[in-house]
């Protein structure tokens, strides 16, 4: 009987062996693939452009000062400069402790540097340290926004090397004195919190390990079970048999929960450091530091901004406990616990404040990259946002919109918006509004919504005659006159003006400045259909376009985003550049994946492109645009056009200066008249936008083909040079020239004689015809 | 006879008159001669505006002050450092990083034809010729008649497409 219960037992215990070892054998593949593999799904961090500091560079200090405010620098306290994250101003003169950061091209240490201003352009950049003086220096840019992965976890990745010792020593002191000395648990603690708890009939004392924390929070639910706690002190041991206590502590920074932004949930210390107090690890001040270890034991009981009283409590007492240990001076830690709490007020928000230009950057990342990539590798995306021009234009959309509603008695919030920004040679996009509320991340308009263009595509038709200079110039004859254009199989379209006049004989360029739509029709007409679209797709619309006559009065439907397209490839003289809103993607590692490289294509003839812009530069000076003559510095050149469509439901104006180049919207989501031409509308949000920039006007200089001749523009004649009427406007060397007259020849009205006019354009007349019996032929 | 030659005589004493009290509209004899461009002997750094803007024009009337916060004037130090980092890149054979300093160099300076060129000459080692070829004629178009920097554009262009 004996020998039956000890066999009995024999198998007992041989069984509970043998599942013990099971169950072990299971949990340490668990704990091995996890530790092994990528232990977090890290989001990709989206970061602006940097702003870039040289000698010569046009910066206002308060612009400086209010970057610097955006990326977390503090003023110095008392003027000292030790830490990164600091800066001083002193009149004109700056001093900058710059964080260190990894660029995609390598790492640019912190560093001192020592910036002087004179009429807000920067005459000295120095490093502090020697003296030297710097060619070039580049501020670590703004995060905008990242990725995160399905199950919203936000956190930065933390090494141990770069962990400050103090923040290591009061986790430890505060945690688990004895993490460097036991083996994932300690038999006794657990003993004695056990008999702790039971006494109080409550848990009132913790016997883990921060090894075991680590496990639970990593491995396991937060049920509370003998057998959780049996998994959680096996895995505890398989963790420290398997790896170093570096290892086990850096994951535990990573891993621990330290609080929660909406959805999103903030793990480690070093998200933690930024989201209560806006800095990076290294520069936390003791008091700091006392706080987030605090948090550790549970970041919702201690929520420094919920229950300031509770957190300050524990804080404190962590301060006094790290006298006691000698970490800090008792008197120290006195000191301290008298100061506040100091986290940030503002939540620095997961949630972009961007979404628009994150619209742009997703769209463009999707052409290399799985959404799960995106989510979970930790890259790092460089883009060209540009936060002074977004800044500037989210500024001028809101607030002209709101003021147009006010002066016109609309209800509030009638009208919507768009603007889109970017620099003329590179086509680097810079800022993207795609709502007049810019934070609310919904329909996105400047990148999804199809309207149709109005005028604004008129310099498409005009750029494709001109690049047949041996046809047409900027003085060519149009007619606008009644025309009828048979359309089979509907009633004939008539175009007609918007100021419902018609113009008689006008040179091709006033055409234009005035927005002139039935000479707008001749001329594209008498070209040929073809040749507009053909332009349009050089442009780099690469949109199915029908081949409607009414397309050459804008009745396409294109979003913000494409007509900024066509006029950066219009405003850098021909030479497109594919808009680009990145620059580079790098791994987690700082690796190079990818660099997205500036291109050029030859669009159209740089020299036709001249002449065009010179006809849309007197769109801002006497044309539809006059009026940004007054709304611009005085002084600075520009060229654009307005657009308006039917019933006024959509007002446009692109446009651009000598370095930047932006298209602005404003309509109506119900698309109802909103009562606004391109020049009353749009055109207000575009110049409020452009007047803020630091620009450059455009660039007079004409290509080698072009000349400039002195003309009478509305004669459509050249005159000698030494005439003191006229202006110069450029002609492509070996095209056609327009009549010459006397200086003194009277306006043409005197001189307009029925058949001379009849003779001069009848070369245009028989295109027009040509061009209008090769539609009816295209419909047939 | 005698009349007529009387006649014929103040006709013509009247004729270069006529052009003043006369019809005023005729077709003028001469051929029209282009404005001079001062700009394009100048040196492709120059970014002064190079051609005489119409009295009429608001250019004219632009006052200095707005004119020096509009343009600046060009970063030199920190193009040149640039392009200098950029050769010595190019000479490592980091090819990549010689454009990245280049792309950098054109945000300061946009309108450096020099710096178009030399990216021109990048993307031609790189084996990238419809990109060599549109940057080097982009840096002719901005050359202003700079015959050292028009040669070699056209040398890459050439080499370019030859391949």
């Amino acid at each position: 009987m004996k020998k039956i219960m000890l066999l009995f037992l024999g198998l007992l215990l041989g069984l509970v062996a043998w599942k013990l070892w099971d169950t072990t054998v299971l949990l340490n593949k668990q704990v091995v693939s996890k530790f092994e593999g990528a232990r977090w799904e890290l989001p990709a961090r989206i970061y602006a452009r940097p702003l870039d500091l040289y000698v010569g560079r046009p910066l206002q200090v308060d612009h400086l000062e209010q970057e610097l405010k955006l990326l977390g620098y503090r003023v110095a306290a008392d003027g000292q400069l030790d830490r990164a994250g600091t800066y001083r101003i002193n009149g004109n003169r700056v001093i900058i402790h710059c964080r260190s950061f990894t660029f995609s091209d390598g790492k640019q240490e912190a560093m001192l540097i020592d910036l002087v201003f004179a009429e807000n352009q920067i005459v000295a950049l120095e490093d502090h340290n020697n003296a030297q003086s710097l060619p070039f220096f580049k501020l670590e840019p703004l995060h905008i926004a990242s990725i995160y992965p399905g199950d919203n976890e936000d956190r930065l990745l933390l090494h141990i090397k770069e962990t400050p010792e103090l923040l290591i020593k009061t986790l430890l002191l505060v945690e688990d004195k004895s993490f460097y000395h036991h083996w994932g648990v300690r038999p006794l603690a657990i003993l004695r919190a056990l008999m702790a708890n039971l006494k109080a009939g409550k848990t009132v004392q913790g016997g883990s390990t921060l090894t075991q924390q680590l496990v639970k929070n990593f491995f396991l639910t937060n049920k509370r079970s003998l057998q959780r706690k049996a998994k959680e002190a096996i895995m505890a041991l398989l963790l420290e048999y398997h790896y170093s206590k570096d290892d086990i502590l850096e994951a535990y920074l990573n891993e621990i929960y330290m609080g929660q932004d909406g959805k999103r949930a903030i793990h480690g210390f070093a998200m933690a450091a930024r989201f209560y107090f806006g800095r990076k690890i290294d520069e936390l001040s003791a008091q700091q530091i006392a706080l987030l270890v605090g948090l550790s034991k549970g970041a919702s009981y201690y929520n420094p901004r919920k229950h300031p009283q509770r957190a300050k409590a524990r804080r404190d007492r962590i301060l006094h406990d790290m006298a006691d240990e000698g970490l800090l001076t008792a008197a120290t830690a006195e000191y301290l616990q008298k100061k506040p709490l100091g986290v940030l007020e503002r939540v620095p928000s997961g949630i972009t404040r961007y979404p628009a230009f994150i619209g742009l950057v997703r769209q463009q990342l999707k052409r290399d990259y799985k959404d799960t990539e995106l989510s979970s590798k930790g890259l790092t995306v460089f883009t060209t946002f540009d936060p002074v021009v977004q800044e500037a234009a989210e500024t001028a959309l809101s607030s002209v919109l709101s003021s147009l509603e006010k002066e016109r008695k609309m209800s509030p919030e009638t009208l919507q918006g768009a603007v889109v920004v970017s620099s003329v040679d590179q086509g680097e996009v810079l800022a993207v509004v795609g709502d007049r509320f810019s934070r609310q991340a919904g329909f996105n308009r400047a990148l999804a919504m199809q309207r149709p263009l109005g005028s604004v595509i008129k310099p498409v038709v005009y750029l494709a005659a001109l690049a047949h200079p041996e046809q047409y110039n900027l003085l060519t004859l149009l007619e606008d006159t009644p025309l009828t254009v048979p359309i089979p199989g509907t009633r004939p379209w008539a175009p007609k003006n918007y100021d419902k006049k018609f113009h008689g004989r006008i040179p091709l360029m006033q055409a234009l400045v005035h927005s002139y739509n039935v000479a707008t029709v001749r001329l594209g007409l008498a070209l040929g259909l073809d040749q507009t679209l053909d332009t349009l797709q050089h442009l780099g619309i690469s949109k199915e376009i029908p081949a409607y006559p009414s397309l050459l009065l804008g009745a396409i439907e294109l979003p913000p985003i494409d007509v900024l397209q066509m006029y950066q490839a219009i405003a850098a003289g021909g030479y497109k550049s594919t808009l680009r809103a990145i620059l580079a993607v790098t791994n987690q590692q700082n690796q190079l994946l990818q660099r997205y490289p500036l291109t050029v294509e030859q669009a159209m003839p740089t020299e036709a492109v001249f002449c065009l812009n010179r006809a849309l530069r007197e769109v801002t000076r006497s044309g539809t645009a006059a009026s940004l003559q007054r709304r611009l510095p005085h002084g600075m050149s520009v060229a654009g056009k307005t657009g308006t469509t039917d019933d006024l439901r959509d007002s446009w104006f692109a446009g651009f200066s000598g370095s930047h180049v932006a298209v602005a919207w404003v309509g109506r989501d119900d698309n109802h008249s909103t009562g606004l031409t391109g020049a009353s509308g749009a055109l207000r949000v575009w110049a409020k936008t452009m007047a803020a920039l630091t620009m450059t006007p455009l660039d007079d200089q004409p290509p080698e083909n072009v000349d400039l001749y002195r003309a009478i523009l509305e004669a459509g004649t050249l005159v000698d040079n030494s005439c003191p009427r006229g202006e110069l406007l450029p002609f492509i060397r070996g095209g056609v020239l327009p009549p010459l007259s006397f200086c003194d020849a009277p306006p043409p009205q005197q001189r307009q004689g029925q058949q001379r006019r009849h003779r001069a354009t009848s070369g245009f007349e028989k295109a027009l015809q040509e061009g209008l019996n090769q539609l009816l032929r295209i419909f047939q | 006879m005698k009349q007529l030659g009387i006649t014929g005589l103040a006709l013509l004493l009247l004729l270069p008159a006529a052009g003043c009290v006369g019809p005023r509209y005729r077709r003028p004899v001469y051929r029209p001669t282009p404005a001079p461009t001062p700009g394009r002997q100048s040196s492709p750094r120059q970014t002064a505006r190079s051609v005489a803007p119409p009295p009429d024009s608001g250019v004219s009337r632009s006052r200095p002050s707005v004119q020096h916060q509009t343009a600046p004037r060009p970063a030199n130090q920190a193009v040149a450092r640039l392009s200098s980092q950029s050769d010595m890149f190019a000479g490592q054979g980091k090819l990549k990083k010689a454009a990245q300093s280049l792309e950098q160099g054109l945000r300061i300076a946009p309108k450096d034809a020099l710096l178009w060129s030399k990216l021109a000459r990048i993307r031609l080692l790189q084996h990238r010729f419809s990109q060599a070829v549109a940057l080097a004629r982009k840096s002719n178009r901005l050359a202003r008649g700079n015959s050292t920097l028009l040669q070699r554009n056209s040398a890459i262009i050439t080499q370019a497409q030859n391949q």
